[in-house]
């Protein structure tokens, strides 16, 4: 996505900046003064100038389309299958970030579930899946560092997906006005080796899975 | 005798002004005076607006400190500073004035009002009661909408988007009557905009003078007809959604609110049963068009005054005609890009970035038309001319950064950033204000009589674009950097603490482009005082509008004019080296007839 982005960056800002300097020029060299007189000129002569105009912005414009639809696809279309991702249910709700993971069975609503709030850890260079409902109102489920963002509904299960290639530490944000606590539905994201995701599940095992909350989720057990 | 020339200088007999006030200036049917309404109303609307964009800005350079001046005023219960309630509550009332309150009845109402009629050469509206109810819906619905600011829990704090759940379940924000104030008020403007738009239509179909055919009105007369088409489809739909949405939020009905929901830990114990995404899509339905309703009018007005002020006809005039329609027409299906990442099919998505970036071909059209119609002119600098040429720059910047958001690859990482925001308010709000400011230099010795100081118009427009842009083009490099919108706090998160420093240079920006703004208030209000009186046609423009006095009397025309030509006969090359023929001139013999 930001090499494209890029990219129509250094297409957009010379168009902008010929605006900009076409209408200097003409400021400047078409300014009024004695003796000249503006030129009647009312359009193109013939029907081709106006229809190699739009052909010329198409011609601009179809290219892109083209490449934003690989990465749209990627981003959207290609869900991981379920044996290879690491799946993770979100669960947000005014203000915080609930994840719950499946546990060593790989499934979800099994005793060995591991549950945590506003902490989220996948491992690196393994596709993951998150499958996300809300709680009350519409949130959204924002990984700036991995150019991740996906509303999460009540009442409809959305999904995300990615992978990611670096360890390190991250935030997750919320992008979708949520009432008076939007600004400081912070998240934080710990990407590290598999082994470690491991020994961190396993850590948070004792704090148990809060049924006061995941008791509302609505989404079933094995999406 | 030809049909055209039938009512040739017609003198009919046209009910005179009413002689009480309150008939004359309060309820009135005179599209001018309704026309000065809505400019009044908007222009209102638009310092409110103004002032709680400042209020928003201090909170983002600096976070939680005292509100200076102000402050102890509007947050008591904080020692002055900003609440996260007083946030929301300002930043969704910013949005609805500015959209709703100022744009709207600003660049539909007012000019629409009062240069319709003029520019076709007609006496008044078509239905000039509907006129009048048109304005007072609106002012009830903007009384509505002040009184929201006053309720217990504060004004509807859901941005301007109003999103259920958000706005529909109670407690979910504190503002629970002032979401449905907020809905009413809406709804109440809804009625207003679609009498509006009816009345457009007929006007401009049935009352056009003698000789005026569809293809020699002014594009402002065009765009307002073609507006008018968005009033009459689209606002049908956001009304019968805001319906839906108040009977959500009274409990009748969970048209948008799913079974299941809890919110703050307590269940809402409704049946459920609706779908949130499906108020989204009635939404966008109407938003999105909505969008071109407020820029397209001003656009077409800009286009009339850079052929004004280049003494030479606009460019490819039916081109532009058909671009503006093309706009409307491509606008009612790409109501989808504002929900790329919403849940949305993602074959969806793909249809919406295709269809979006369509858009882009008729609306480079326009733009290429007008650089065309400056081109090789003899340009006249004043300050109606600087706001136009202001309009050009902003809605080209606007309309590219509009292509990265309008692809689904690239809007999954800008959607819900600063990236819109700074794209929304160069394309819409920018490219409007600027359209008003050029609209109100280049109308107003007609409007009122008297002229405006040209300097301090030129000075406000020059400082007005450059604080426009320090402000607004900033906001593209916080998108960049992934920067939220709607966040009363910036520096909750650590990976924004690096852009503190640029909502500081922001603020600053804000604060002089506000200030600027009062050099305005004063020309303005000056003017209507001090101002030198105007002539019948200071500018030497050829359109019907200038072919009566400044301000025109209250039937119009003494004799109704007969046109004879398009609009935009500058610098001819017959006609013996005149400047401009005007539209309702009859033509010498000899003279070829002009398109
Ligand atoms: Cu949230
Ligand atoms: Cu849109």
């Amino acid at each position: 996505m930001d090499w494209l982005f890029t990219l129509m960056t250094w297409v957009t800002l010379p168009l902008l900046a010929a605006v900009v300097i076409i209408l200097l020029y003409c400021i400047v060299r078409y300014r009024q003064r004695d003796g000249h007189k503006a030129a009647y000129i009312t359009g193109f002569r013939t029907p081709w100038g106006l229809t190699v105009l739009c052909g010329l912005f198409l011609l601009m414009e179809l290219p892109f389309d083209f490449y934003q639809e690989k990465i749209w696809a990627d981003a959207r279309k290609h869900r991981p299958a379920k044996g290879e991702a690491f799946v993770v249910q979100v669960f947000p709700e005014q203000f915080a970030w609930n994840f719950r993971y499946p546990g060593p069975d790989g499934k979800f609503g099994t005793p060995d579930d591991v549950a945590s709030i506003n902490e989220l850890h996948v491992p690196v260079g393994r596709p993951v899946l998150t499958v996300m409902r809300s709680k009350d109102v519409v949130h959204s489920f924002f990984l700036p560092h991995l150019r991740v963002k996906q509303d999460v509904l009540p009442g409809r299960t959305t999904r995300a997906w990615f992978e990611a290639t670096k360890t390190g530490e991250f935030e997750v944000g919320c992008a979708e006005l949520c009432g008076l606590g939007h600004y400081r539905m912070r998240g934080y994201l710990t990407i590290e080796e598999p082994k470690k995701v491991v020994a961190w599940l396993e850590s948070q095992r004792v704090y148990g899975i809060d049924e006061s909350k995941w008791g509302y989720w609505t989404g079933g057990t094995d999406d | 005798m030809s049909a055209e020339t039938m009512n040739a200088g017609s003198t009919e007999p046209f009910p005179p002004a009413p002689k009480s006030f309150w008939l004359r200036y309060v309820f009135s049917t005179d599209h001018k005076v309704i026309g000065l309404q809505y400019l009044f109303t908007g222009l209102f609307f638009f310092l409110a607006a103004g002032f709680l964009a400042m209020l928003v800005r201090w909170q983002l350079a600096y976070p939680w400190k005292p509100v200076p001046v102000v402050g102890k005023l509007l947050f008591p219960d904080s020692q002055g500073a900003m609440t996260p309630e007083g946030y929301l509550g300002i930043m969704t009332m910013h949005g609805s004035f500015m959209l709703l309150f100022f744009i709207i009845p600003t660049l539909v109402g007012a000019f629409g009002n009062y240069l319709v009629p003029l520019q076709i050469g007609a006496r008044d509206m078509a239905l000039p009661r509907l006129n009048m109810t048109s304005y007072w819906l609106l002012m009830l619905a903007g009384l509505l909408m002040l009184a929201s600011l006053f309720v217990p829990g504060g004004p509807c704090m859901c941005g301007w988007t109003v999103y259920p759940p958000l706005s529909a379940a109670p407690d979910a924000v504190p503002s629970r009557i002032g979401n449905i104030l907020w809905v009413v008020s809406v709804f109440l403007l809804g009625w207003s905009s679609i009498l509006g738009g009816l009345n457009f239509v007929v006007t401009i179909a049935t009352m056009r003078a003698p000789g005026m055919g569809y293809f020699r009105m002014p594009l402002t007369c065009w765009s307002f007809l073609l507006v008018s088409i968005i009033l009459i489809l689209a606002t049908p739909v956001i009304a019968s959604a805001l319906v839906l949405l108040l009977s959500d939020q009274a409990g009748l009905t969970n048209i948008f609110l799913p079974a299941g929901l809890v919110i703050s830990d307590k269940p809402l114990g409704r049946s459920g049963g609706g779908q949130p995404l499906l108020f989204q899509h009635l939404f966008w339905f109407y938003s999105h068009p909505v969008v071109y309703l407020m820029v397209l009018p001003g656009l077409a007005m800009v286009m009339d005054i850079l052929s004004v002020f280049a003494r030479k006809p606009t460019f490819g005039y039916r081109s532009s005609v058909v671009s503006l329609a093309a706009v409307i027409a491509i606008g009612f299906v790409v109501w989808g890009h504002h929900m790329y990442v919403s849940g949305l099919n993602p074959a969806l998505g793909t249809a919406f970035s295709i269809v979006t970036a369509l858009i882009g071909v008729p609306s480079g059209v326009l733009v290429f038309n007008m650089l065309a119609t400056v081109w090789r002119g003899s340009i006249r600098l004043t300050a109606s001319m600087l706001a136009a040429m202001a309009v050009v720059v902003i809605f080209v910047t606007g309309g590219l950064s509009g292509l990265f958001n309008a692809m689904a690859a690239i809007d999954v990482y800008v959607h819900d950033t600063y990236w819109v925001v700074a794209h929304f308010h160069y394309v819409v709000g920018g490219a409007s204000v600027f359209s008003v400011f050029a609209g109100l230099y280049f109308w107003y010795p007609k409007m009122f009589g008297r002229r405006l100081n040209e300097f301090w118009g030129r000075i406000h427009v020059v400082l007005s674009f450059l604080a426009f842009n320090a402000v607004f083009f900033t906001m593209h490099i916080l998108g960049i950097g992934g920067h939220m919108r709607r966040i009363a706090d910036p520096s909750s998160y650590d990976f924004l603490k690096p852009y503190q420093g640029g909502h500081l240079f922001i603020t600053m920006a804000a604060f002089a482009l506000g200030a600027v703004q009062l050099i305005f208030v004063v020309n303005f209000l000056a003017g209507l005082i001090w101002g030198k009186p105007a002539e019948q046609n200071p500018w030497n423009a050829t359109t019907l509008e200038w072919a009566t006095t400044s301000p025109p009397p209250h039937h119009n025309y003494d004799r109704l004019p007969v046109v004879h030509r398009w609009p935009y006969e500058y610098s001819p090359p017959q006609w013996n080296g005149r400047d401009c023929v005007p539209q309702h001139e009859a033509s010498a013999s000899g003279v070829p007839a002009a398109p």
